[in-house]
This record gives structure tokens, C-alpha cells and sequence, in this order.
């Protein structure tokens, strides 16, 4: 048996290339970064990786699986200010099939860029070609595909298409795929985490700490040890941290109003929120709000 | 003239020819094309036989007795070239018939938008064999050059057929045989005699003699052809309105071979566009049907249209191909025409010098586009913000359109910010809303303004179920799946009593014991709960 050659001997442009099963791979250049730190660190590349297919698996659908994704459309929709064209915009994310209708509101509350999304409704057979034509086009930035009676050749065929492409491309199967082989080289399955003791926590901590467990069984590198957990708030903000806010209310103003902001976080939140508010807000009637 | 001219000298005999070669011959019958003395060309079975173009008919038929004669008809002809030239139009606005069966392209101010002339060669030579044609091009920095070195090509002379430098031209031109020149065939006999075999020898002899022995003309053609003598020529113009028909050889019943006679209309109709400096955003394919019985229809129509105008003729004929393949033909087809119904003005979008990884709004709508015809263009679509709080009237959804946009979105949004001036401070559920509103007050009401910060937004999920569906109750909790459990407090939205969509409903956010999350209400007359969305 040939001894391995350690990576660190060959020239940095091959070790790029070479990917040693111990190890996790590198995607290349071409990865967004999924924002959320702990999966990044899971990621081979450190992010989604563009120019493959990745494969969630998920029960039901509805379970935080946009969540999950929200912060790479995002920075993918965002206009890019360093681009040279200047004006230039983000990059379009298709939505093919999906289960069910997306809310705007959801979507632009994530921050994503609506005029960017665009929204494909597709019968199953149709769905695998739509998805192939976007990823061939340059300018995609993501593409998500659900696909609940998958073929394998189908799935083979997005992988061929994605190998060229720049865009992320995501395929949303139920987990009854898993038993099944697949040429996606990243796959996962995401499943609800359930809520904790109901008597240790409170119903709106809960909302806040709804997560998802991420699993992700194939990819190039170890296998993981355990699934990993990872946090998905239902709204960024459900109520204004305390902290961040005190902090953006430094700049004081002529503006006599009180903050209805966290007039509204005491009429939603609880009787501890409320107390957090309040030292707030006692010491800033009539500053200015800078947004965050 | 100094640039060059690419010629494409088309031997394109009548259409009789070219199909019957096609069709599988039960004995060996061969065809040529003659006049009433000589053959013109020959078939590839007469070839063989020794029938070359040019012997005489009787010469031809002892050899190949079974050789069918046809005759030329001019009248096709010219159609035929009046298409291709139209097709060509795509490459240069510069194109003109030339007497025999030739077309003279002046290409040198295209060069480098084609990428060389190489590659506008492939690209000429790929449109002529699309529509149908067998193309022996040439090229040289004048007209009548390229003329000559694409008549040479057809009769197999030296083997340099591109040339581009002046100096080359004269050294090559000296070398073709006399026998190519127009006026050869009324003083063939003359030259030969006087021992006049090249061009080169032509224009060795003394001037006053050929003038007075040739006449005029022939010092002049060969000035042209050397480039010593500007050369002006007809440019071909294309129709005011496109209108392109063409005759099916048989009768074709299915999309793709329908398509493939529909390529040729559609090259015409890219080379008319260019010349026109337009675009079309709609055509219409109409179709002749053979009369398959008395009720048949005879013709039949369809329609292609899309958003953005497009000229570029592979995305036509990607449309055209889904529409096709969505058409149920009536009878087989015998006959169609193009007719362009949608033409507007259209300025090429420019290159870029330092090219973007990013590809341009026009290829993406056309993505789109494509996407539209093949699913319905209801099915590509596009979400906005509408200013409403029932979530079934917030999100607009409308058909995807390149055009429209930008435009639309500003105009929501100016509506949204004075919808958002008119209002009172904001109802505890408004949530999304005041993200959008007042942008656009004027500044000295700026210090007296809320905030513009969004309120903290109560949760929205983002799947939305068609039409809300009504849960059983456990007890006096509702029930998806498995039971739910509310976790937030209620949320009002109590709107719209003014349109008669009115609804009344507090909204929470639910979950089961499993953690998934669920966006319910409940009728505020009658308690009845619904399930609207999912937090995906």
C-alpha cells in the first residue's frame, strides 16, 4: 500500500485539487457562506458550494428549511456594491415547484431582494428541466428545486448541469431519498428538533429557539459524529435585543416621540421583556433611532 | 473598395433537383439540370456516369440514358436568392445579387463584431446551409474579385479562395484562366486565338488595342477587379414588412420536422430584422393543410409572442419550438408563412469591454421567456409587497415581465410611501408595512416623523397554503397532523370589510410537539380555526 503523501508537500495550486478522505474538502473558491457559523465550520469549503448539487431532506417541508437558506439568498439577491458596472444588482433565485405558495413578506423580511425571486410553478416532470435551464444561464445565483419523486437519472442530470454552473443549486427531497444513492455530493437531512420541557422554558423563548437538526450524512470529507443543531429564530428580531439596541440609540435627536418600537415590544412581549425594555426606553424618550 | 467581400456563390438549381436526389431511387435515375442545349449541372448519380456540366444534351443522354432533363426556373431562382440574401442581411447590411447564382456580402466593417473572418465564414456558411443551400464562398478585397475567385471555386480552379491582402489579390487573380471573366463567353473565341489564356495575360496586352478590339467595358471590369477602380454596386434592400412563405416538399405532420422548414422562415426573418435595425415581440406561423376532407380546415394560424422583443434567432426558434410541441396539428401541413405582427425599433445591446461573470438582463428574460413558453407565462412569476394586511392580498403575484418591472416596482413603492404618509401611527399589526413607508416626506417634516424603523415584526412564515385549511379540534385545541399549541399571543388582523373580502381573524404562531411551526387563526365570529401557513 503506497503511503499517503502528506498535502502539505505538494505545490498550494494542487492541494487545492487534491482532497484526502480524512480531511474536508475545499469547494474551491466558489462557496456562500450559509451564515450560520457552526455549519460553515461543517461545510467543505466553508459554505454552500456552488457548481454541485446539495440535497436536503426534509419531512413534510415547512420546518425551517428556507430559514435555513435565507441568509445565502440573501447575500446573493443583495445588490453587489464592488461590482463594475455599479448599478449592477444581485443575482436572481429561482424557486421551482415548491410546495406551497412563498409569502413576500417572510422573503423580504429575510432581507431578500423580491424583484430577484422569481417564482416558477412546475409540474413534476417539468420541474428537473426548468431547474436545468436556470442553472445553465449565467447571472443565477440560486436554485431550489422540490422534487418530491426524484429519478435518479434526473438527479444525475442536475448534477451534470450544476458541475458548470456558478449558481448554488438545491434539491428538497423527502427523506425516504436517503436509502437511495445519489450522485449529489453533499446531502443532508434536516429535521425538526422538538421543544424542550414545556415547564423550563417559556412559549415565546421557544419560538425564539426553534431549531433545526441538520445531518449531514455524505460529503467530502469525515463523517459527521452527530447531527448538528442549528438555531432558527422565527423572525430576526422578535423582540430588540436590549444590547444592540441601547447601543443604536447613542446619537440623540429633536425627535420628541417615543420609540414605538419598544412601545411594541412591551405589548409583545413578556413580563421580563417588558422590564428589559423599560430601562430602555426610560433613557431614551427623544432619541433618534438609527436602523439597523 | 477596399474591404473585402465575401461572395457567396450559391449553385442553387431549381428546388426540383435538390428533393428528388433525396427521395430513395427505385432504379438508378439521375437528374441534371439543362438548358435547351447543354447541361448545367449535374447530379451526383449523372456525375458518376460521366455527365459533367457543361457537355451537350445529347452527349449527356448517350451517356445515361435513363439521365431526366429538367429546366431551369428563373422565378424560383430569384425567390430563393431574394431569401438567402434577406438571411444574410443578419451579417451586413451590404448584400448584392450578382448575375450568376452569386451574392457579394461586403463584410470588412463587420470583422471584429463577428470575431474575425474566420469565424464570420463558419457563420455565413452555417445560415446558408440552414436555409437549404450549398454555399462555395470566397473572399477578397473587392467585389468583383471575390466574384471571380468564388466562380473559380466553382469550377475546381487553384486552391486560394480567401484572400485579403491587395497585393495577393492581383498575384492570384493573374493566375485564374480568362474563361471566368463575365465577358469571356462573347470573346472566348477571340482571347484563346490570340493566345490570351490568364487574366494576367489580359492585362499584359496593349490597352488601345483591347479597347478597340473588346470595347470599353472589359478594361474597366478588370480595373474593378484589381481594385484600381471603384466598383459601385445595387445593395439588395430588404421588403418594408416581413412576409416569408414557404413551399413544403411533402407533407409534414409532426413538430420537428415542421420546425425544421420553420428554421428557414425564421433565419429570413433575423436577417430582415437586422437590416430594419428592429425586433419583433410576437409572430405568427400561418400554416397550409393538404385538404384531408371537405371540412378540413384549409389553413390554420398560431401565434408566438413574448415580453421583451428579441432578433436573436436561436431564442425564436427555442419559442417557436414550445409552442409547437404544445400544438396539436389539424392536417398534415403542406405550405406555411411567416408573418412578423409585433415589430418595434431595437438597438443591439453593446458589448462590454471588460465582459461580466454576470450575464445580462436580456439573456436572463430570456431564460424566463423560454421557461414561460414551455410552462405558460402564469406559471413564471414574481412576488411583491402588496399593501394590505391579509396575507392574501399582501403578496402580489403577477407573471414575470422584463419590461414592466422596474418601472412597476417604483410606481408600488411611491404608492406604498404615501399610503404609509396618509396612515395613522401603524396598528399593532402592522408588521412588514412600515418598512416601505414614508420615504418621501418633505424635510421639514422629517424631524417630526416616527422613526423609520420597522416595528418589531411579529413572525410571518413564508409558505402560504392556497386557500387556508380548516383544522379539527382536540378538545379546544386545534389539530394538523398532531395537536398544536399556540405560542404567541394573538395578532389582529380585522381588514377589508371595504372590498367584501372582509376578514376578522386573530392569528398565532402554533406549534407541535414535534417543533414544527405553524401560522393558524382563528374566526373571530364563529372560532373556528384555519391553518395558512407554514414556517419553512
Amino acid at each position: 500500500m503506497a503511503a499517503a503523501i502528506p498535502a502539505t508537500t505538494l505545490a498550494p495550486w494542487l492541494q487545492s485539487r487534491v482532497w484526502q478522505g480524512d480531511q474536508l474538502a475545499h469547494a474551491g473558491a466558489r462557496a456562500v457562506s450559509s451564515g450560520y457559523p457552526d455549519l460553515d465550520a461543517r461545510l467543505p469549503g466553508a459554505g454552500w458550494p456552488a457548481g454541485s448539487l446539495t440535497e436536503l431532506l426534509v419531512e413534510h417541508g415547512g420546518i425551517g428549511e428556507m430559514r435555513l437558506l435565507a441568509p445565502a439568498l440573501k447575500a446573493l439577491t443583495a445588490a453587489q456594491a464592488g461590482s463594475p458596472s455599479g448599478s449592477s444588482s444581485g443575482l436572481h433565485a429561482l424557486l421551482v415547484a415548491p410546495p406551497w405558495q412563498p409569502y413576500a413578506y417572510a422573503l423580504h423580511a429575510w432581507g431578500i431582494a423580491l424583484d430577484r425571486v422569481v417564482w416558477v410553478r412546475a409540474r413534476d416532470d417539468e420541474a428537473p428541466w426548468v431547474a436545468e435551464q436556470a442553472l445553465k444561464q449565467d447571472g443565477i445565483g440560486a436554485v431550489l428545486v422540490w422534487l418530491p419523486k426524484a429519478r435518479a437519472d434526473a438527479v444525475r442530470r442536475l448534477q451534470v448541469v450544476a458541475q458548470d454552473s456558478r449558481a448554488l443549486a438545491f434539491l428538497i427531497r423527502p427523506p425516504a431519498a436517503r436509502s437511495q444513492s445519489s450522485p449529489a455530493p453533499l446531502r443532508m437531512v434536516c429535521t425538526p428538533v422538538p421543544p424542550p420541557a414545556d415547564s423550563t422554558i417559556s412559549r415565546r423563548r421557544w419560538m425564539e429557539r426553534t431549531a433545526l437538526s441538520v445531518d449531514i450524512f455524505k460529503r467530502r470529507g469525515p463523517p459527521l459524529a452527530q447531527p448538528l443543531n442549528v438555531m432558527l429564530p422565527l423572525q430576526e428580531a422578535v423582540l430588540p435585543d436590549p444590547a444592540a439596541s441601547s447601543s443604536a440609540q447613542t446619537q440623540s435627536g429633536i425627535n420628541h416621540v417615543v420609540d414605538r418600537r419598544h412601545l411594541a415590544a412591551i405589548a409583545a412581549g413578556g413580563r421580563e421583556a417588558a422590564g428589559a425594555a423599560f430601562d430602555v426606553v426610560a433613557g431614551l424618550a427623544g432619541k433618534k433611532h438609527v436602523s439597523v | 473598395m477596399s474591404s473585402p467581400a465575401s461572395p457567396a456563390r450559391s449553385t442553387c438549381p431549381s428546388d426540383g433537383v435538390a428533393t428528388r436526389d433525396s427521395e430513395p431511387p427505385p432504379a438508378p435515375r439521375c437528374h441534371a439540370l439543362a438548358d435547351s442545349t447543354r447541361v448545367l449541372i449535374p447530379d451526383l448519380d449523372a456525375f458518376r456516369l460521366g455527365v459533367s456540366a457543361g457537355c451537350t444534351c445529347s452527349h449527356a443522354l448517350a451517356l445515361a440514358p435513363d439521365l431526366v432533363l429538367l429546366g431551369p426556373d428563373p422565378v424560383r431562382e430569384t425567390k430563393a436568392f431574394d431569401a438567402l440574401a434577406l438571411a444574410l442581411l443578419a451579417y451586413t447590411p451590404k448584400v448584392s445579387l450578382a448575375p450568376p447564382h452569386t451574392l457579394l456580402l461586403e463584410v470588412g466593417s463587420g470583422l471584429r463584431l463577428f470575431g474575425g473572418l474566420r469565424a464570420l465564414l463558419a457563420k455565413v456558411a452555417a445560415t446558408v446551409a440552414d436555409c437549404g443551400h450549398v454555399a462555395r464562398i470566397a473572399c477578397a478585397p473587392t467585389a468583383s474579385g471575390a466574384w471571380l475567385l468564388a466562380q473559380s471555386r466553382a469550377t475546381r480552379g487553384p486552391r486560394r479562395f480567401h484572400v485579403m491582402q491587395d497585393k495577393t489579390l492581383s498575384r492570384v487573380l493573374d493566375a485564374l484562366p480568362v474563361s471566368l471573366a463575365p465577358f469571356a463567353a462573347q470573346h472566348e473565341h477571340a482571347l484563346t486565338q490570340i493566345g490570351c489564356a490568364t487574366l494576367g495575360d489580359l492585362r499584359r496586352l496593349p490597352r488601345a488595342g483591347v479597347v478597340r478590339r473588346f470595347g470599353d467595358g472589359v478594361l474597366t471590369w478588370l480595373a474593378q477587379a484589381y481594385g484600381e477602380h471603384p466598383d459601385p454596386r445595387d445593395w439588395f434592400c430588404a421588403p418594408p414588412s416581413f412576409e416569408a412563405a414557404l413551399e413544403l416538399q411533402a407533407r409534414v405532420d409532426s413538430a420537428d420536422a415542421l420546425l425544421f422548414a420553420a428554421r428557414r422562415l425564421v433565419l429570413q426573418l433575423a436577417g430582415w430584422l437586422a437590416a430594419q435595425h428592429a425586433a419583433v415581440s410576437g409572430f405568427e406561423l400561418r400554416l397550409e393543410h393538404e385538404l384531408a376532407s371537405r371540412h378540413a380546415p384549409r389553413t390554420s394560424s398560431l401565434g408566438v409572442s413574448w415580453a421583451s422583443p428579441s432578433r436573436d434567432a436561436g431564442h425564436l426558434l427555442w419559442l417557436l419550438r414550445e409552442k409547437l410541441n404544445q400544438t396539436e396539428l389539424a392536417a398534415p401541413v403542406i405550405g406555411m408563412k411567416l408573418v412578423a405582427s409585433d415589430v418595434r425599433e431595437y438597438a443591439a445591446p453593446s458589448d462590454t469591454l471588460f465582459p461580466l461573470p454576470e450575464a445580462s438582463d436580456t439573456s436572463l428574460a430570456q431564460l424566463f421567456e423560454r421557461i414561460g413558453a414551455r410552462l405558460g407565462e402564469q406559471n413564471v412569476l414574481q412576488l411583491s409587497l402588496g399593501d394590505d394586511h391579509r396575507p392574501e392580498h399582501a403578496t402580489h403575484v403577477e407573471a414575470w415581465r422584463a419590461q414592466t418591472r422596474r418601472s412597476r416596482g417604483g410606481k408600488a413603492r411611491g404608492e406604498a410611501g404615501a399610503a404609509g404618509g396618509r396612515r395613522k401611527p401603524p396598528k399593532a399589526d402592522a408588521s412588514g408595512q412600515s418598512a416601505a413607508a414614508s420615504s418621501d416626506a418633505p424635510p421639514a417634516q422629517a424631524a417630526l416623523d416616527l422613526p423609520d424603523a420597522p416595528l418589531p415584526a411579529q413572525p410571518r412564515p413564508v409558505w402560504l397554503l392556497e386557500r387556508p385549511l380548516k383544522l379539527a379540534m382536540r378538545g379546544d385545541r386545534p389539530v394538523y397532523r398532531r395537536v398544536l399549541k399556540t405560542l404567541s399571543r394573538p395578532e389582529r388582523i380585522e381588514a377589508g370589510w371595504w372590498d367584501g373580502d372582509g376578514v376578522g381573524r386573530d392569528y398565532y404562531v402554533a406549534a407541535d410537539d414535534q417543533g414544527r411551526m405553524f401560522w393558524v387563526y382563528r374566526e373571530r365570529i364563529g372560532g373556528q380555526w384555519y391553518l395558512q401557513g407554514l414556517f419553512g
